[in-house]
């Protein structure tokens, strides 16, 4: 019984954590004059409140037709977005793994001050670096290009952070009968770290694609050539007077991210998990 | 021997070299920049000491801005921290469909911040939809942004969007501690809350330290939010540091903007090594 | 299933691998070869009046030019060049089968110089330009090259529903002898001159907008695709996919296509230049770089091109006087493909006035190429404030622009940041001698030098009756004349305003300082009365507006918009006609063009009583137009300082196409003494007979400028939690005190930065 009752407030409480997904859902699906009449309040600053329908009169797919079809700077935008965001995982993968493990199970001098640092540098806000950001961009001449973007994130410190853990938690005895096998460091870097590591990689990554799927302020400051902008900055530049297209973009915006989401879901929890153990 | 161990180190430091020129290039040495020009007026062409540090610490906009920033992490992060125990406690005790329930607490992470923001202006505009919900009960409402709700609901929205997240993290620490030790104690008549104070917490102490880490990371992208929602200049209660950097750049005030930046770095570092400290001793 | 995610994640990584190494970052340009089209202006000595008209433009087989036109009374003209366009020369012809009151519909010639003309009977438009539309029967008639005419019978089937006539426009001789024209419905004929009969009919869904025939290949411009006919056998080509994107989605008279000398040439041209395509090919090549020619001019139009010789062009324009001239565009190898020096400008919102100054700078400098920069475009919605955060970064990167123009920018803080150069040797070089309004430059001066100057100002002034203007001398005695005339009259209104937003930014424009300390801090019992006095005035008008104005009167801000909505003038013309009759006792406004001044000056020779003045007698206020300074960062400052001179001089600051006075006295008072405004002066107007101000009301307008003393106070981030407070505060959602603290709370933290 008392299970019961519990069951019944976390289904309420799940319902109202997602009713922004199912108002999106609703509002990207319905016509615009009814939802203009909707919103007419906010919109014209006419008296009466916002109303809202969770379903709508009569669905439409009219705004994902213009959005999908008619908006050409939205397609641009969403290949910006898919481009950047691998190549910055890719980057990330290829960086802050071998980094994590150094940071984890090598003896490297000045270690632990250098994790602290890193640390620290993770929790810089962007405002902080924007300037000298800039200034360090420019001179290597990549102000206006998307590497400004990407490579900046791909050293993020995040990513080492997270993983790190991870091989923290790898058994020592594994790697010593490893070593014992013969062998060397990077062997065992690849056949010992690697796998066994593999769900926080995962969830590193899923929450980078996060990140960098979301970016805001990087582009705005250091991407002047809107052709090159990510989706990201789709969303913040149209009005409530296009709320339709705007509900189906985020609709479109969102489904990359749930797809990473749940496929790696088992991955993300298992990561999240190892990331918050001790060894 | 020696000369073997010697390359041994240096492949060693191999792992994390790229890394750490990355990180130099694109975040440490802009900041030592920084650490320079906070010491210099705003051309950059003269050295003034202390000088753009007392100046910001007379301003009024630092002042508030640090206030509230700093009063939205200290209020927050526990409350982030308390919720995602409780419901993490639950999750473990068995219920059906808790995994399916986990899933649907993740979704919010996923969803874009200016889509948050569309959302935000419907419901909490003058008009909006909360104040027609309360009109039905014939409560007078208010333009919500601009009162001190705006504080609560920028409070609200981090804990919504990171519940999910930190849900698993407890989830884990949870399930790492042998259920043998819970029969002990109940053999030795200890109930379920004694042995939740008494056992459970102090061995998620350390899980502490990486969840209170990872939710003061997010609590700088709230900005995000708010700017988007409100601009520049937002209620007094939601104006925080990003704000005033964003505004101070604008006017080219380089000097207060570097010198605050320092002082905003010395205050995480502080807080990383206490919390270290406190909570992480066994580590490493 | 696990497994499955690792290798889709794996793959996807592959592929964006390769998707990495062929895309990202900026795509290089191919080098653009050395040389370049040079325009030249050839000040014709063809001359049609105000109301001649050019309909056509041919190349003949002799390489002989000619012109089909008309002039007031005369219907049709014909001039030759034997010299590429520089001197024109009457041709003898007939014009005889036009019956008197018709007018040219549309003209061309073949290569042989036989003309072909439509005509029919004119609806005309008088307005600054005359102009005419055609919804009778249009006659066909042909005139051969010694003059001889004949008329041609052509018939159109009836586009059902829309008019009782059908006709062709923009025809035009194909090669082969066939007449070509578009009629009503945007379908284009293929006629047979010889005996009229329709040999093809060319459609396309959209509506053929525009087309040219090249050797036997028929080009048509729509709204959304080229498509292609051959015009032997009727049929439809596949569509011109490369040259899709070159065709302007607005305007067409933006776009202009035309046949080159080449069997299978098409030349085309819009506001970024002209271009060359060979059919078949899959290259379009820019022959002329619209930035740097006419083509890309806002005041002049391309009306018409031909290819003269191989490779050299001749452009027809037409500008908004309908003064028509002719530029020759020839390749010249001794100057650099791309000029050497490079200049940009930025300016966060659009600016004609500059973007003409740039072309016309330079014309007389091909040496330097101007780059003009905008913050915000009307398409995204960046803010304002990302916009100068942008600028900011690259500023102090060395890499901003060279000249700023600095309306709507943070004008103060560049100065104390040093941002801006010292320009004090330009305005040093026109004050002392008097070229200059020493008045209004001075008021940007700092610690005494300049930093930047207005290129152009106007004067916030109200007019109406003498007694009422010295009632009214601040805001709270515009209040209290307010509650004494509702005694008398409480009906009648007092002035108008657009919606309550400009009553707010007209009244903060010249009343903000007085609640602003010289410390930085609001003055709260001024602001108060400020914005109660606003309430007041506003609902006042609002109580007794005629409703057909009411609805725009009472239109609310939109939410969140305040800041990119923005006026650039902080004040609207105004209309002191309804004043002279009665209806209003104020008008208030700017007087930023020259009929503004004869408006007032008119209204007040009608009736004596009537005046105008300042807004303040003691400050003075003008609003600046167009400020500008020069970036102190820049390698470039001879160049920006070149340009900078050249906008204040007196060829710079002819241009006008925003409105305000120039800043330039020489300029001023030649503006002043034109005998323009033909079209207004002697109209009757609200019963009010034009005319031009007198010696004395010039001489006294005059005084006034040199008068001039203080800016209207500008700030955005200040005028928009002001605008967004009264917004609310005017429809009584909010009471005063809550919109004063509000206003209060957002700019002393704006302030305590």
């Amino acid at each position: 019984m008392k299970k019961i009752i519990i069951l019944v407030l976390l289904i309420i409480l799940a319902i109202l954590i997602c009713s922004p997904i199912l108002f999106m859902l609703g509002g990207s699906i319905m016509g615009n004059s009814e939802l203009s009449s909707y919103l007419s309040p906010v919109l014209d600053n006419k008296s009466g409140f916002v109303h809202w329908s969770l379903i709508p009169n009569y669905p439409t797919l009219r705004s994902f037709v213009a959005l999908l079809l008619d908006s050409p700077e939205f397609f641009v935008m969403f290949w910006n977005s898919i481009k950047m965001t691998l190549i910055i995982l890719i980057g990330q993968l290829i960086i802050s793994v071998p980094a994590a493990w150094g940071f984890a199970r090598l003896k490297i001098p000045y270690k632990n001050t250098l994790f602290n640092l890193y640390v620290i540098l993770m929790l810089m806000p962007f405002q902080v670096t924007m300037l000298s950001n800039y200034l360090t961009l420019d001179k290597l001449n990549l102000m206006n290009t998307q590497y400004s973007i990407i490579l900046p994130a791909i050293f993020s410190t995040f990513p080492v952070f997270i993983i790190h853990r991870f091989f923290c938690s790898i058994p020592v005895s594994i790697i010593e009968a490893s070593k014992l096998d013969g062998a060397n460091k990077f062997q065992v870097f690849l056949m010992i770290g690697i796998p066994l590591g593999s769900a926080g990689i995962v969830s590193a990554m899923i929450l980078g694609f996060l990140e960098s799927w979301n970016l805001i302020e990087q582009p705005l400051a250091f991407l002047e050539d809107k052709t090159l902008w990510p989706l990201s900055l789709y969303l913040p530049n149209i009005g409530l007077e296009l709320a339709g297209i705007a509900f189906a973009a985020s609709i479109v915006a969102i489904v990359p991210s749930l797809l990473i989401f749940f496929g790696g879901q088992e991955h993300l929890e298992a990561g999240i998990a190892a990331s918050a153990l001790k060894e | 021997m020696n000369k073997n161990r010697n390359w041994k180190q240096h492949t060693d430091v191999l792992f994390i070299l790229p890394s750490l020129l990355g990180v130099s290039i694109f975040v440490l040495i802009p900041f030592l920049d920084v650490i320079k020009r906070s010491f210099q007026n705003v051309t950059g062409e003269n050295f003034v000491a202390i000088k753009n540090y007392s100046t910001i610490f007379h301003n009024r906009a630092f002042l508030l801005a640090s206030g509230n920033t700093l009063k939205f992490i200290a209020i927050c992060i526990p409350l982030l921290i308390l919720f995602s125990l409780i419901l993490a406690v639950v999750l473990k005790e068995k219920i059906p469909g808790a995994k399916l329930l986990k899933r649907v607490f993740l979704i919010p992470m996923a969803i874009p911040v200016a889509s948050i923001v569309l959302l935000w202006r419907l419901v909490f505009h003058e008009h909006g939809i909360l104040n027609g919900v309360l009109a039905g009960f014939s409560v007078q409402g208010q333009d919500w942004m601009n009162t001190n709700a705006a504080f609560t609901i920028l409070v609200g929205s981090y804990i919504w969007k990171n519940i999910g997240y930190n849900i698993i993290l407890w989830l884990a620490g949870l399930g790492a501690i042998p259920e043998a030790i819970y029969e002990a104690a109940r053999v030795d008549g200890a109930g379920w809350w004694k042995s939740f104070v008494y056992i459970t917490l102090p061995i998620l102490k350390p899980t502490l330290y990486r969840i209170t880490t990872l939710a003061f990371l997010n609590s700088f992208k709230v900005f995000r939010e708010a700017y988007l929602v409100a601009g520049s200049y937002p209620h007094d209660s939601i104006y925080l540091l990003q704000h005033l950097f964003n505004n101070w750049f604008r006017e080219l005030s380089l000097d207060k903007m570097s010198a605050a930046a320092v002082v905003v770095a010395i205050v995480i570092f502080i807080f990383i090594i206490i919390m270290k400290k406190a909570l992480d001793k066994q580590e490493e | 299933m696990n497994k499955i995610f690792i290798r889709t994640i794996v793959l996807s990584l592959l592929c964006a691998i390769i998707l990495s190494l062929t895309a990202c970052g900026k795509v290089k340009t191919a080098e653009v070869p050395k040389g370049r089209y040079v325009e030249e202006d050839l000040s014709s000595n063809l001359d049609l009046g105000k109301d001649g008209y050019i309909y056509d433009l041919v190349r003949l087989e002799d390489n002989t030019l000619e012109i089909i036109a008309d002039k007031k009374d005369v219907p049709l003209e014909v001039y030759i060049s034997k010299d590429s366009g520089k001197t024109w020369s009457k041709k003898n012809i007939s014009n005889s089968i036009i019956p008197t009151d018709n007018k040219i519909s549309s003209a061309t010639a073949d290569e042989k110089g036989n003309i072909i003309i439509a005509y029919g009977l004119p609806k005309v438009y008088k307005g600054n330009i005359e102009y005419h539309t055609f919804d009778s029967k249009i006659s066909y008639a042909k005139v051969d090259a010694v003059g001889k005419s004949t008329p041609l019978s052509i018939t159109l089937p009836k586009i059902t529903d829309i008019t009782v006539y059908n006709s062709l426009h923009s025809i035009k001789v194909a090669a082969n002898g066939d007449l070509f024209g578009v009629d009503g419905s945007g379908s284009v004929y293929q006629i047979d001159l010889a005996n009229g009969k329709i040999k093809n009919k060319y459609t396309s869904n959209s509506g053929i907008s525009l087309y040219t025939i090249v050797g036997t290949t028929l080009i048509a411009a729509t709204s959304s695709k080229m498509a292609q006919y051959d015009i032997t056998t009727g049929k439809a080509l596949a569509d011109l996919t490369i040259l899709k994107d070159y065709i302007p989605i607005t305007e067409s008279g933006d776009f202009i296509m035309t046949n080159g000398i080449a069997k299978n040439e098409l030349c085309f041209s819009n506001k970024k230049g002209l271009y060359r395509y060979i059919l078949g090919g899959n290259l379009v090549e820019r022959m002329v770089d619209g930035s740097l020619s006419s083509f890309s001019s806002l005041d002049m139009f391309n009306v018409d091109v031909v290819e003269i010789t191989d490779g050299q062009y001749l452009a027809l324009y037409r500008d908004k006087e309908n003064k028509f001239s002719f530029m020759n565009y020839e390749y010249s190898k001794t100057i650099a493909s791309v000029p050497s020096n490079e200049l940009t400008v930025y300016s966060l919102k659009d600016n004609a006035t500059i973007k003409q100054e740039i072309l016309l700078f330079q014309k007389s400098n091909p040496d330097i190429r101007v780059i003009f920069e905008t913050g915000l475009t009307e398409k995204d919605a960046v803010t304002a404030e990302d916009a100068r955060k942008t600028l900011n970064t690259e500023i102090l990167a060395g890499k901003g622009p060279d000249l700023i123009v600095l309306d709507e920018m943070p004008l103060n803080s560049y100065i104390d940041k040093g941002i801006l150069a010292d320009i004090s040797d330009i305005m040093g070089a026109y004050i002392p001698k008097g070229e200059l309004f020493e008045n209004i430059a001075n008021a940007y001066k700092k610690n005494d030098k300049f930093y930047a100057t207005p290129l152009r100002f106007d004067v916030p002034v109200m007019f109406g009756g003498q007694e009422t203007l010295n009632k009214i001398t601040d805001l709270k005695s515009f209040g209290d004349y307010i509650v004494d005339f509702r005694k008398s009259k409480p009906n009648a209104t007092i002035f108008g305003f657009n919606d309550g937003a400009q009553l707010v930014r007209e009244l903060f424009a010249v009343n903000a300082d007085s609640w602003i300390n010289e410390d930085g801090t609001v003055d709260k019992n001024k602001l108060t009365d400020f914005i109660s006095l606003t309430k007041y005035i506003y609902k006042d008008a609002i109580k007794v507006a005629n409703p057909k104005v009411l609805f725009s009167m009472q239109t609310r801000l939109a939410s969140g918009q305040s800041s990119k909505n923005s006026k650039v003038k902080a004040f609207d013309s105004f209309w002191p006609l309804s004043v002279n009759n009665g209806t209003d006792q104020l008008s208030i406004g700017s007087i930023s063009w020259k009929s503004d001044l004869m408006h007032i000056t008119s209204a007040i020779s009608n009736k004596s009583s009537l005046n105008y003045k300042m807004f303040n007698e003691e400050k003075k206020y003008f609003e600046p137009l167009t400020v500008v300074g020069i970036n102190s960062k820049t390698a470039n400052v001879e160049n920006a300082k070149k340009f900078l001179t050249y906008l204040l001089s007196e060829e710079g600051q002819k241009v006008d196409l925003l409105g305000g006075f120039p800043i330039n006295k020489n300029v001023f008072s030649e503006v002043m003494k034109a005998k323009d405004l033909t079209e207004e002066i002697g109209s009757v107007n609200n019963g009010i007979k034009m005319v031009m101000p007198s010696e004395k009301q010039f001489t006294d307008f005059t005084a006034m400028m040199e008068q001039l003393k203080t800016p209207i106070f500008q700030n955005s981030i200040i005028l928009d939690a002001v605008l967004e407070a009264s917004d609310k505060c005017l429809n009584d959602e909010i009471s005063v005190d809550e919109a004063v603290n509000s206003i209060i709370a957002k700019i002393n933290l704006y302030l305590s930065e």
